[in-house]
Formats: C-alpha cells, sequence, structure tokens
C-alpha cells in the first residue's frame, strides 16, 4: 500500500502544483492561459543542469529553479498584457510551445535526449516518497490559500469580474497582471522541479502545452473552490486513471479512453459553471 | 456487543474470507506458485508497432510456458510507456511497487530504457530489452540484459561494407533524433572516418517528422556516394521515396530496424537496392526446432506469420520462464541465471550473454532485390560463447 | 531556392483549404476551433478505413469519407458553437472546449486505429511536372488548382453576391441581420457545412500526399489560425494568401535554416500574428 501511495504521490504532486497555478489564473485574475507548462520547463530544466551538470546543491539550484520561474512567469505575462480572452489563451500557447521547442533544439539540455540523473527531493523510500511530496502539496496550498485571502488576491478578483470597475477604484491592473503571472510561475516552476526530481529524468516532451490537460481539467471541476479542491481535483483525476487502467488492463486502450472521459466529464462541468455565473464583460 | 453472537458469527464469517482472499493470493490457479513479469513497451506512439509486435511474442512464451509448467502461474503486466523516458520511469515503478514483478520486459527502444535503469538499480530486479540497442547501455546496470545486439557491432560492421566493399569515400547521414539513431550515427561515424571515408553531412530528424524534402535537399547539395539512414522502416521508407523525386542519385544503407513489409509498401520501387544489415539473428526460413516451434506457435494463435520483433519479444520472455523455472521467482535468482546464460537456442538463434549484458550475434548483409529482403552474403558459423 | 518555392506552394494549398474552412467558420463564429485541424486528419484516417481496411473502392469511399467528416464539421460549426454563444459562453471558454473536441477526436483515432500513421498514396514515384525549379505531381497540381480556385471563388462571392454579403452581415451583427430578413440558421448551416466540406477534402488530398497521424490535428488547427489572421483584412479569401505566406516563411525555415524547426516556426507565427492583429475591444487604456 505504501509503495502505491508513494508511486501515486510522485505523478500527481507535480500536476497538483501546476494545476494550483493554473488556478491562481483562472479562479484568481479570470485568465485562460497556455504558457505555464513551459516556465516549468525552464526551472526543471535549471535545476536539473544546476544540479547534475554543475554539482551545486539541491536547495541552492531547487530555490534558482523556483526564481527563475518567477521571472519567467512575469515576463510572460509583460508579453501579453493587453490582451484578453481567447487572444491570451492562443498567445499564451505560442509561448509555451515556443519554449518546448527552444528547450528541444538548444544543445545544453541534451536536445531531444533530455537530461538523466536528476537528484530526488529526498531519500528514495516510500515513506520520505510521502512525507515530501505532503509536504511541497501543502506549501503550495498554503501559499495558494495566502494569496486567495490576501488583498492582492482580493483585487485580483474584482478584476476578474470587473475590470473597468477595478480600474475605477484605483486598482492597478497591469501591477497585478505581473503579480500574478510571478506567482503562478513560481507554483509552475515548483511542479517542474518536483517532476524531474521524482521520475529522475527530464526530456523537453514533458513540457508541451497539451499536457496541461490534467491540471485544466482539476482547476475547471474544482470550480473556482478552494485550492484544496483543485488538489482534491486532481487526485480524483490521477486515481480516476489509475482505475480505467486496473479495470481496463489493456494499456493501450486505457490511456486514450480515461483522457476522452475527462475531456468529457470536464467539458460539461465547464458549461455548467459558465451558464450559473453573471454575464462578465467580453475582452 | 462482544457478547452477541451474531456479532460474533459475522467476525468469523469475515475473518475467514480474508483468510480466503489471502491464500487465494498466495496460490494460482490449480495450485500453481503465481509469478508477475512487467512488461514496459512502447504500444503506443511513433514505435508502437514494435511494442505491439513484441507484446505478442511475450503473449505466447507465456501461454506456452502456462501449459507447460507444473510449479508455477505466469502473468505479464503490460504498461505503455509511449516512447517516453518519463512515461517508461512511472510504468516502470508502477509494475515494480503495486504488481510487485520479479522481472521486467522493456524497453523497445534506448531513450526510456537508458532512463529506467537507476530505478531499476534500486529496486535490483532484472530487465531484459527485445530491442534497445544504444551502445551507452552496454555495462550500465548489472541488471540489464538484451536479445538485441548494440548498435556498435552493426554500425561498425555498415561503416565496413561502406568502405570495403562499395569502396564509398563519402557518405551522409540522416539519423532519427532519439538515442537509437544518434548511438547508430556515433558508431558508423568513427569507423567510417577510422577508414579513411569522410561524412560530408549530418542531420537528425525529428520522431514525428513526414517530410524529408528539406534533409534530402541539403544532402543533395553535397554530392555523397552514399546515404546511410539510422532510423525505422517508416521514415526510412519515406526518405527512399522521397530521395527519388528529388533525383538523388547515391546508394542507400540502412539498419537492421529497417526490415519490415511496411517499408516496401511505402517506398515501392525506390527501395530497389536498399543495403541493411541483418543482427537479431531471426531467420523466417530457418530449420531449427526452436524458429520452427515458434512460427507455427505464432501462425496457429495469430493465423499470420510472425515478425522479427516478435521473435525477439518471445525469447525475453522465455529466458526469464527458463530463469524462474531453474531459481524459482526470485529477482536476484533470475539476474545470475541471465548472467550465466551460454548458448541459449531461441527464435533469433543462439545466444550468450557477456559481461556487459549483451548479446552476441553475427551480423549479415541483406538488400531489397525485386521487391523482396534477401541475403547477400553466405552465413557464417554462429559462435556460441 | 526552386525547390524551396516549389515546397511552398504545394504545403501551402493544403494549408489553404485548411484555412479557408476555418476562415468561413471563423467570420461568422468569431470563436477559435481548436478542433478544426483533426477534421483534416480524421477525413484522412476514414479513407483509410473505407479504402484500406474495408476494402470499398476509392470512388466511394472518398466522398463517403469527405461527407462523414462533414457532419461532424457541420455538428460542430454549425450546431455546438452557435449553441455555446447563444446560451451565453464566452469565445475562450469555446476555445477550451473546442480542445477537449480536439482530445476526444484524436484519441477516438488512436483507439481505432492504434496511433498508425497512414499514407494513402501510390509507393511508386510519380515523376510529375517541372514547376519552378521543383517537381510537382498530378495531385499536388489539383490541390494548388483547387485552392487558388476556392479562394478566389470565396473572395468574389464575397464582394458580389448577395451569399456572401448574408455571411458578411450575420458575422458582423446576426441580430440585425435577421432584422434586415436574411436567414441567419441557414447562412450559418450553409456556411458551416462548406467549411467542413472544404477541410475534409483537403485531409483526403493530404492522405494521398504525405503521412498523416493522429496528432497533427493541433498544428493544422494553429496553421489556420495564422493564415485566417495574417489574411483578416481581405477575409475568408485572405486566409488563402495567408496560408501560402505561412508555407513560404515553412519552407524558407525548413530549406534554409534547420529542418527541424518546423513546429517553432508555426508557433512562433501563432504568438506574432496574434499579438499584432488581436485588438482589445472595450477596455481602458491603462497607460
Amino acid at each position: 500500500m505504501l509503495d502505491f501511495l508513494s508511486y501515486l504521490t510522485q505523478i500527481a504532486v507535480g500536476s497538483a502544483l501546476m494545476a494550483l497555478a493554473l488556478s491562481v489564473y483562472v479562479d484568481g485574475i479570470g485568465y485562460t492561459v497556455f504558457h505555464l507548462l513551459g516556465v516549468s520547463g525552464v526551472s526543471a530544466y535549471s535545476y536539473a543542469l544546476l544540479t547534475v551538470a554543475c554539482g551545486w546543491s539541491v536547495p541552492l539550484a531547487l530555490s534558482i529553479g523556483i526564481l527563475l520561474g518567477v521571472v519567467c512567469g512575469w515576463l510572460c505575462s509583460e508579453c501579453v498584457r493587453t490582451l484578453r480572452g481567447d487572444g491570451l489563451a492562443l498567445a499564451t500557447f505560442g509561448i509555451g510551445v515556443g519554449t518546448f521547442e527552444a528547450l528541444r533544439f538548444v544543445r545544453i539540455t541534451g536536445g531531444v535526449f533530455g537530461l538523466a540523473g536528476v537528484p530526488q527531493l529526498g531519500v528514495a523510500a516510500p515513506v520520505p516518497i510521502l512525507a515530501t511530496g505532503a509536504v511541497v502539496l501543502l506549501v503550495g496550498i498554503g501559499a495558494t490559500a495566502l494569496w486567495r485571502r490576501s488583498l492582492g488576491g482580493a483585487i485580483v478578483r474584482c478584476v476578474q469580474q470587473d475590470e473597468w470597475g477595478a480600474l475605477s477604484i484605483g486598482a492597478r491592473v497591469e501591477g497585478h497582471q505581473r503579480l500574478t503571472g510571478a506567482f503562478a510561475g513560481a507554483l509552475a516552476g515548483a511542479s517542474g522541479i518536483y517532476a524531474a526530481a521524482a521520475t529522475g529524468f527530464i526530456e523537453p516532451r514533458d513540457f508541451r502545452p497539451t499536457n496541461l490537460l490534467v491540471p485544466l481539467a482539476a482547476t475547471i471541476l474544482a470550480c473556482g473552490r478552494t485550492p484544496l479542491g483543485v488538489v482534491g481535483g486532481l487526485f480524483a483525476i490521477v486515481l480516476f486513471f489509475q482505475a480505467v487502467r486496473f479495470i481496463g488492463q489493456d494499456p493501450t486502450t486505457a490511456g486514450p479512453v480515461s483522457e476522452i472521459l475527462v475531456a468529457v466529464v470536464v467539458g460539461m462541468v465547464l458549461v455548467l459553471i459558465r451558464l450559473r455565473r453573471r454575464p462578465k464583460f467580453d475582452g | 456487543m462482544l457478547g452477541n453472537r451474531s456479532f460474533r458469527l459475522g467476525v468469523h464469517i469475515v475473518t475467514g474470507i480474508i483468510l480466503c482472499a489471502l491464500i487465494g493470493c498466495r496460490v494460482g490457479p490449480g495450485g500453481k506458485t503465481p509469478v508477475t513479469f512487467g512488461a514496459v513497451l512502447s504500444l503506443t506512439g511513433d514505435v508502437s508497432s514494435w511494442g505491439d509486435d513484441s507484446s505478442k511474442g511475450i503473449e505466447l512464451a507465456l501461454d506456452s510456458a502456462n501449459r507447460a509448467s507444473n510449479k508455477y502461474a505466469y502473468r505479464v503486466v503490460f504498461e505503455d510507456s509511449k516512447g517516453n523516458s518519463a512515461q517508461a520511469v512511472a510504468s516502470l515503478k508502477k509494475v515494480l511497487s503495486v504488481d510487485k514483478a520479479v522481472a521486467v520486459i522493456g524497453d523497445n527502444i534506448s531513450g526510456p530504457t537508458i532512463a529506467m535503469i537507476p530505478t531499476l538499480d534500486a529496486a535490483r530486479v532484472p530487465m531484459i530489452s527485445p530491442s534497445a540497442s544504444s551502445p551507452k547501455l552496454s555495462g550500465m546496470s548489472k541488471y540489464f540484459f538484451r536479445v538485441y545486439p548494440s548498435d556498435s557491432a552493426e554500425g561498425a560492421f555498415m561503416a565496413g561494407v561502406a568502405s570495403t566493399q562499395f569502396h564509398l569515400r563519402s557518405v551522409a547521414i540522416l539519423f532519427i533524433n532519439n538515442d537509437f539513431g544518434a548511438g547508430l550515427r556515433g558508431v558508423f561515424t568513427t569507423t567510417f572516418t577510422s577508414q579513411g571515408g569522410t561524412i560530408p553531412i549530418t542531420l537528425g530528424y525529428n520522431e514525428d517528422e513526414t517530410d524529408f524534402r528539406p534533409y534530402l535537399a541539403r544532402v543533395k547539395a553535397v554530392h555523397p556516394e552514399g546515404v546511410y539512414l539510422a532510423g525505422y522502416y517508416q521514415d526510412g521508407g519515406s526518405i527512399l521515396k522521397q530521395a527519388r523525386e528529388l533525383g538523388l542519385a547515391a546508394r542507400f544503407l540502412g539498419s537492421t530496424t529497417h526490415e519490415d513489409p511496411r517499408l516496401l509498401k511505402i517506398a515501392g520501387d525506390s527501395a530497389e537496392g536498399f543495403i541493411y544489415p541483418f543482427s537479431t539473428g531471426y531467420d523466417a526460413a530457418s530449420s531449427d526446432a526452436a524458429v520452427t516451434k515458434f512460427r507455427q506457435a505464432f501462425t496457429a494463435k495469430f493465423k499470420k506469420d510472425p515478425g522479427l520483433v516478435t521473435a525477439l519479444g518471445y525469447d525475453c520472455a522465455n529466458l526469464l520462464i527458463a530463469a524462474v523455472e531453474a531459481v524459482g521467482p526470485d529477482s536476484a535468482g533470475i539476474r545470475t541465471f541471465l548472467a550465466s546464460t551460454r548458448a541459449y537456442d531461441g527464435a533469433t538463434g543462439r545466444m550468450s550473454f557477456d559481461a556487459n549484458g549483451d548479446v552476441r550475434k553475427t551480423v549479415r548483409l541483406k538488400a531489397v532485390r525485386n521487391g523482396q529482403f534477401v541475403f547477400t552474403d553466405q552465413p557464417q558459423p554462429v559462435e556460441a560463447k | 531556392m526552386g525547390a524551396i518555392l516549389g515546397a511552398a506552394v504545394v504545403s501551402g494549398s493544403i494549408y489553404a483549404l485548411i484555412s479557408l474552412g476555418f476562415a468561413l467558420a471563423f467570420r461568422i463564429s468569431g470563436v477559435f476551433n481548436l478542433a478544426h485541424g483533426i477534421l483534416l486528419v480524421a477525413a484522412g484516417y476514414a479513407n483509410y478505413g473505407l479504402g484500406t481496411l474495408l476494402g470499398i473502392p476509392p470512388w466511394l469511399s472518398i466522398p463517403a469519407s469527405i461527407l462523414l467528416v462533414s457532419l461532424i464539421g457541420f455538428a460542430i460549426e454549425g450546431g455546438g458553437i452557435p449553441l455555446a454563444k447563444r446560451a451565453g459562453l464566452k469565445p475562450v471558454d469555446i476555445m477550451v472546449l473546442s480542445w477537449l473536441m480536439l482530445v476526444v477526436l484524436q484519441d477516438v483515432l488512436i483507439i481505432i486505429f492504434s496511433s498508425t500513421s497512414i499514407y494513402m498514396g501510390s509507393a511508386n514515384v510519380v515523376p510529375g511536372w517541372a514547376l519552378l525549379g521543383a517537381r510537382i505531381t498530378p495531385l499536388q497540381l489539383f490541390t494548388v488548382s483547387a485552392s487558388l480556385a476556392a479562394g478566389l471563388g470565396f473572395f468574389l462571392m464575397a464582394r458580389f453576391s448577395v451569399s456572401g454579403r448574408e455571411i458578411t452581415a450575420v458575422g458582423d451583427n446576426p441580430l440585425l441581420a435577421s432584422i434586415c430578413g436574411v436567414n441567419v440558421k441557414r447562412v450559418v448551416g450553409l456556411n458551416a457545412a462548406a467549411a467542413a466540406l472544404l477541410t475534409a477534402g483537403a485531409g483526403v488530398l493530404f492522405s494521398y500526399q504525405d503521412r498523416l497521424d493522429p496528432t497533427l490535428g493541433m498544428r493544422f488547427s494553429i496553421v489556420a489560425i495564422v493564415a485566417t489572421l495574417a489574411g483578416i483584412r481581405l477575409g475568408p479569401a485572405g486566409a488563402v494568401l495567408g496560408a501560402f505566406a505561412f508555407g513560404l516563411l515553412e519552407s524558407l525555415v525548413l530549406y534554409l535554416v534547420d529542418p527541424g524547426l518546423r513546429d517553432t516556426a508555426v508557433y512562433f507565427c501563432l504568438l506574432v500574428v496574434v499579438l499584432v492583429t488581436y485588438r482589445r475591444r472595450l477596455l481602458p487604456e491603462t497607460g
């Protein structure tokens, strides 16, 4: 049982942090973005290179990695601050894929071959893995919850509801866009580093924007509720994938079937949520 | 409540059910001891045909073993790596931690296989690959074995063929951007240049590439006498056809992975004269007992002829089964058995593992002639070490 | 240079057909339908399934597969998207839903066809004709001609015919168009059908020229979006010009820079065209 839980932890915690990063945007300022996997890739590769190639210590490389995530998140938000809605989603999709292609092309990252030997965060045994995963998750949930409860979090929700109104009461929309980008970047960076450390291996394919399906699904299923709801939704989806695999016994169809079911359910939930909300500004 | 008779009866019933379940778990059908193998293969993705073919060979071997064995009930848990290293590691962890596999078969390609090695070492479980061929894997772990020869054998062989048999002085290289292609490229380049040849251009293409014309235009611009393709049958077939369309006149050389009827279907006449090494040892026309038994069993079960990757998967599974029958379902014992394997007769010929876990097989030359894959040289005596 | 131009024209023609279909639908719906590209892939696979697996002759399998996939496209563009808009969903939410639809259709193809890539063309090399220093086969020439004819046809229709003006009217303001007597439902339906037919036809043509893979749907959708936005000032026909321009840019990158940068070129163009052409509506200046 411990083995199974530690295995689940390793595959789910990284995605849970990514889902939290997405929820900072979607449930906070109300933007749908697709660049966060690219940001997590930059952090993950920096962690891997600093530890494997440069021999730096894990805590230092981890800090630098997350800092890079903050910087990249902020920069991306700068690039697209004039966009909204579907234009923003498309532009961030382009940024995300561009980052993935750059990681694939540049030799220092190992190109398509990736990098092996990425050090774990902690000891590679079931109990320490569970403990590390739990700590990482709690920190992510706590940070997101604090953000939501803060004045900044309240202001970005005002921006989501009514950008005109928020401006009229003196909210600095651009500043909050930057803060949102930076905070989401930090969470995305942590997600990438955890995932790389969990497998001990990293390659560009891990950071394609199309891999955002599960974190986005968890964010949508949480229906704007607490960060715990987002993480709970993510774990429910991961368990669902595992359950389909156990029931079906055929690995070639279990993956696609699970994805189809998740996509259908998430689509329905998205429609229901949006129909229930009040009409908002068109961006 | 404890004095309640119904409650005590219920506790006894539930305890009995749990005990039966536990006993049932320990003893397989017919009182045999259950043995679980894991198989982490590329069942979807760019090389899904290899994963699919090798899985059929594995299933065939287990079916035969379950009929023949009185002691053990074999089962295999298939996991899909999708040709992706991270997914392969996750799948391996799952078969080790959840399914408690005593040994693992996988992966079909070198990248995911290399990624799985550290986890294998930590778990001390042996793994045998049907088709991973990167030279990096040689000696990488004492728990890793493979029935497919390292690229260093066929890469060096083809470089020798290019320079001594066909007297080519310049050969361009087109390789698939993964560990397999990069491994072959490295070995070919080193050997060919050491024999006085030149490599005017080396181009890597991504696994999902379908249009090779931009690559071939660059190759054509340097006027090579030969072009060495380090990839699979799908891209090889497209390259051959598109090269003919572009009018690229050079001798094309390839790798063992190009032998597949689908290459001829894609390339048609453009494949005529294509030269490649045959290093896996599977000869469909062989009359050896092991090969005949495999071929008959496969045809009876699947109603079609087996291919070389199926034979490789079959041999992997049979080696693990032979190990369990000899030493029991113990990972350490299985590893020792595999390491000491000498002159094992499988569907892909006689095999022995060296100290690096590599298998030694004779490399022969084949060509496409009149729409068929034919040997162009005489068979050499098989070395038994 | 001839090879570059030849490749640009050939790839541009396929992009033009799918982009024209996307642009027609986008003109009315205003939604970036990410599932559009998977229709091209599905048409190719449908033709493969009917022709190769079931043995139906090409004269039947080709129109059948185009019709089948067009129905799916019509259901999405002519039914699903207008319904979602009427229900009050925002364009970004419909775009996310279309991405989910792409995932579903892609996985259905993977389940049915086991991730195998397909190629319907002949194994033998067709000599073709010399054009601009490159060789072009009869099928490629047909595709180029079809795309140019479709582009010109829709351009003339949009400018000079009643139907074209109706499409423009419905795209600009469906309520006002309805008040002025335009049958909005008929226009939306016919437009969606035309868009789906063009895309499905492009899919069948592509499957005879190059290998098709279930995962190519997203790339074709993005190319269609790039081409549509690039030629947005000229309406749907501008998407044809945008597609050929993109084909040229892609060929320049492939032949002169690095052949491995195909996808990089696509997504970089996406970022640039969105930043350049997208206008923020109804939001205040923030300085």
